[in-house]
């Protein structure tokens, strides 16, 4: 019992990665309407950006921050330069996936060009776990559940209470209507973007920082957690995505717990693919919007 | 330098078996796996355990160790592949949007990769498998040896190019176009989409598996880095580069993509760190992939640049049907040659079919000898809501063989629900649908299809890829070969038929205006071609019923006068035709009787002269109060749309 609960602690720092990562995925994916197989990739270039700047002496906090801008910019730019000239032209779902890998290749050995294949230890040092009641977590962990928390309340009370935030729902729900009232749609997809990649850096740096090393596959081999997390969740559903991330979170480290911890992942996959066969909508019914 | 080019070859032979098996899956039919080479490797390890003797040596370990000869251990690799990827189909596509196929498959092939790499009794983990027997039994040299795989992997790229090829031309591979386009056109026509797609998409890794054997009797080892993402990557960026869909450009993107960017990449020199070069070469893959995307999607060598795609014989065009044809091909245009519609007659074959002269597949249309007066459709209080609204409430009426019936009323009377409701694709909520006095219960579109329902589409919907003529064949019942082993085995059976089958289409389309237009792409016709295009198909379908949803909406008027002829004449060879219209010169002039529908309920039905003076009518069209108050009329006879 003990142990299980153990487990279902270090399932909530995991799902507190996942969850800002598959908010992000979901976000783009509200708006835009594919998956971007490069987000992985982008997780791995914020943690490097982030990582460099703290190298080179820049306060850890302001580090970050410069990985999550820099991320931004580039989901802007993927957006403007690779993924919109695509969707002007209407192709089908499945090329704008391959064009995701594509990018997320490009992206992927543009790592090892620049930082070089070999892992780089990336931590923090901020003292010994501690026991909270049953849970036995490290004050990073703390950090990052907090931190997760605090991000997504904001991003609720973005999308919730800002005009941007409602030109974004509107945009998800109908892009053409949305664009006859008068809402800039390309604006609000950019800013998106732009969420989404600055989203997306931070989970990497948590990523990172849980496992304390750095390597350039490090988010490409968490993209398929991600992904299942936000399916879980129903396709285009920032909240349903935070359940889904809890739900993957807590699954991944409980059967690493009670199998091996070699297979945690693919034991993750494979209770998503069976929920899947049973609720392919996910498990909040996705009708492809934002509620 | 000998060697140095039988190894080239070697590596590019098993290359190109693999991405003509990737090309199955997603260049013939749209199937997406972004895992391949998850399918490579299980053969490879399967072909080499089960050649390799038992694990003797200390702290080496791996399952079987069969001693079989290396035939046996190709086959059986080639096998498990196949197996693996049924499996994998069965368990998603089935149940899941095709879109998530992608995302799947590479889960899948993580669990797969895990478990190889983790669990040493499988293919001893991460250190992976070694000295796995040559199939000439370890005797050869270095050069010989790859002269002897040259010979073996040449033969089976020669048999499985020969074997796509096959594919490609019989109604199988048709099948399977037709399903990557547009499943639900596909299903509307009677075929069930699975099928042909599971087939193929083990057939594809049947591919994979088998150069995966060839690939570890020539390396002669095998380790779990062997089949990172990126392998199955750089297969799918080859063949979107060489052309998906045709078997030239699998071959032509395996050779220049993989093998000479290759040996480009050795003669880079290496700088800074050891893995920049192959790094480089990755990142070069990633923009030409994306930048062929982008310009030229259909790859160096198109899909429709195949010859045969090409119809040989200049079709016998019907003396009217040429004039008409410039007067349809620009029907966006100029009003041409107008008037010389001549009475020229539905195509000879098809009369035949559609009298009843059907061989035994086709759902015999007017065996019952179709007298006009009897009632062929029978709707008896048909209900259906969407959610809350009431789309279709209790609405009842019978359809007589051999006339035209017109289904008219204001928008969201219910009309386009009640023919979709007729075509299988929604099941009524209460009531129930008769055809020839029997229950159609709850068919689905294939199902309805069988029963002898065609349809076309509100905004005409079409396989735009494929050629127009393709587009019609699609749509014939009971086609031989549309199964993958008839389709490879028995070409005699289907050789014949896909001529007559190819005559029939092209003297249809040539009796709807189209004979100038057979091989172009059916994307590249205009909305009147599209829906003259549409009527083809369904009548290839040999119908006794035949569903058209605004066949005339959004079309020029001198096309429109001529799909008025066109379904007088199907008519009279007794085909029962319910159209929607909103255009009452074009309803006067084909519909023996007209059915006015308003808000879910049959308001009245009789000819369209007396209908339109019905009060009811005026007062559903122009709302209740308009009936008193303002000029009573419904657009006129001559108004057009």
């Amino acid at each position: 019992m003990n142990q299980l609960l153990q487990a279902v602690g270090f399932g909530l720092a995991t799902a507190s990665v996942v969850a800002l990562a598959a908010v992000a995925v979901s976000l783009q994916v509200s708006v835009t309407n594919f998956f971007n197989f490069a987000f992985g990739d982008f997780m791995s270039l914020g943690a490097y950006v982030a990582w460099t700047a703290s190298q080179a002496g820049v306060n850890f906090v302001l580090s970050v921050l410069i990985g999550g801008a820099a991320v931004g910019v580039l989901g802007v730019l993927a957006n403007f330069l690779v993924f919109r000239p695509f969707m002007r032209r209407g192709v089908r779902p499945v090329t704008l996936l391959i064009v995701g890998v594509g990018l997320a290749f490009i992206i992927q050995n543009a790592l090892i060009l620049i930082w070089t294949p070999s892992p780089r230890r990336f931590s923090l040092n901020l003292g010994n776990a501690l026991h909270i009641g049953p849970f036995l977590l490290t004050p990073g962990d703390l950090i990052m559940i907090g931190a997760s928390a605090a991000l997504l309340l904001l991003l609720h009370l973005m999308l919730t209470y800002t005009k941007f935030g409602k030109a974004i729902r509107a945009t998800s729900n109908n892009i053409d209507l949305a664009q006859s009232c008068g809402i800039d749609s390309d604006r609000v997809i950019s800013l998106t973007w732009f969420i989404a990649g600055l989203l997306t850096a931070l989970a990497g740096v948590g990523l990172v920082l849980q496992e304390s090393t750095l390597s350039p596959t490090t988010g490409f081999s968490e993209l398929f957690i991600i992904f299942g997390a936000v399916i879980l969740g129903g396709i285009g559903r920032p909240y349903g995505a935070m359940l889904g991330a809890l739900i993957v979170g807590v699954l991944t480290e409980v059967a690493g717990a009670y199998v091996n911890a070699a297979y945690k992942t693919s034991i993750a996959f494979g209770v998503v693919i069976l929920l899947l066969l049973f609720r392919p909508q996910g498990l909040i019914k996705a009708r492809g919007l934002i509620r | 330098m000998l060697f140095f080019l039988t190894d080239l070859l070697v590596l590019g032979c098993i290359n190109s078996i693999m991405v003509v098996g990737l090309n199955l899956q997603y260049g013939y039919s749209g199937l997406l796996n972004f895992a391949f080479y998850i399918y490579v490797a299980i053969g490879a390890y399967l072909a080499a355990v089960t050649t390799m003797g038992p694990a003797t040596i200390p702290g080496i370990t791996y399952a079987l160790g069969w001693t079989l000869p290396w035939w046996a251990g190709l086959i059986i690799g080639g096998l498990v592949a196949a197996i693996f990827g049924a499996f994998v189909f069965l368990l998603t596509v089935r149940r899941l949007r095709s879109d998530y196929l992608a995302i799947v498959t590479v889960a899948v092939a993580f669990i797969m990769w895990n478990l190889i790499d983790t669990y040493q009794p499988l293919f001893d983990g991460d250190t992976g498998l070694f000295n796995v027997p040559q199939i000439t039994g370890n005797a050869s040299s270095t050069e010989g040896y790859s002269a002897v795989m040259l010979v073996l992997s040449a033969a089976c790229l020669a048999l499985f190019v020969w074997t796509s090829r096959r594919i490609f031309r019989s109604p199988f591979g048709r099948l399977l176009r037709s399903t990557r386009e547009d499943e639900e056109v596909t299903s509307a026509f009677g075929r069930v989409t699975w099928r042909p797609q599971i087939a193929v998409f083990t057939i594809g890794s049947f591919l994979a598996g088998i150069a995966g054997g060839l690939l570890i009797f020539y390396i002669s080892a095998w380790t779990p880095s062997a089949f990172l993402p990126l392998e199955s990557f750089i297969l799918l960026a080859a063949l979107i580069v060489g052309g998906s869909g045709n078997y030239w450009g699998a071959l032509l993107g395996a050779f220049v993509l993989i093998e000479a960017l290759a040996e480009i990449a050795r003669y880079v020199p290496s700088f800074g760190n050891g893995a920049n070069v192959g790094a480089l070469r990755a990142v070069v893959i990633g923009v030409v992939l994306i930048l062929m995307l982008r310009y030229r999607p259909e790859g160096i060598i198109p899909e429709r640049w195949l010859k045969w795609y090409r119809t040989r014989r200049p079709a016998p065009e019907p003396a009217g049907a040429s004039a008409l044809a410039g007067g349809t091909a620009s029907d966006a245009g100029a009003p041409s040659d107008a008037g010389v519609i001549t009475e020229d007659r539905l195509p000879a074959a098809t009369v035949a079919e559609v009298a009843g002269v059907t061989d035994a597949t086709a759902p015999a249309p007017g065996k019952q000898a179709d007298a006009p007066g009897q009632v062929l459709v029978d709707i008896r209080n048909v209900a259906y809501s969407y959610g809350g609204v009431r789309a279709v409430a209790d609405c009842s009426f019978g359809i007589s063989r051999g006339t035209v019936t017109g289904l008219i009323g204001p928008n969201g009377a219910g009309k386009s629900t009640l023919v979709e409701l007729l075509s299988g694709r929604l099941t009524p909520q209460s009531g129930e649908i008769l055809l020839d006095g029997r229950s159609i219960g709850r068919q689905r579109p294939a199902g309805m299809s069988r029963l002898g329902v065609a349809r076309t589409f509100q905004t005409a919907r079409v396989l735009a890829r494929l050629p127009v003529i393709e587009n019609v064949m699609i749509a014939a019942p009971g086609q031989r070969g549309e199964g993958p082993l008839a389709a490879l085995f028995w070409q005699r059976g289907w050789r014949d038929q896909e001529a007559a089958l190819r005559e029939e289409a092209t003297e249809l389309l040539g009796w709807l205006g189209l004979s100038s237009h057979l091989d172009s792409p059916a994307g590249s016709l205009s909305g009147g071609q599209r829906r003259l295009m549409e009527i083809a198909r369904a009548l290839m379908a040999h119908p006794r019923l035949l569903l058209m949803d605004e066949p005339t909406a959004g079309v020029f008027p001198e096309t429109s006068r001529l799909i008025a002829r066109r379904v007088r004449e199907i008519a009279a060879t007794g085909v029962t035709v319910l159209l929607i219209a909103h255009n009452m010169a074009f309803l006067s002039s084909v519909a023996d009787d007209v059915v006015v529908m308003a808000e879910g309920r049959v308001l009245t039905r009789g000819p369209l002269a007396e209908v339109r003076e019905h009060k009811d009518v005026i007062a559903a069209y122009l709302g209740a109060a308009a009936g008193e108050s303002r000029v009573p009329r419904v657009p006129s006879a001559g108004g057009g749309e």
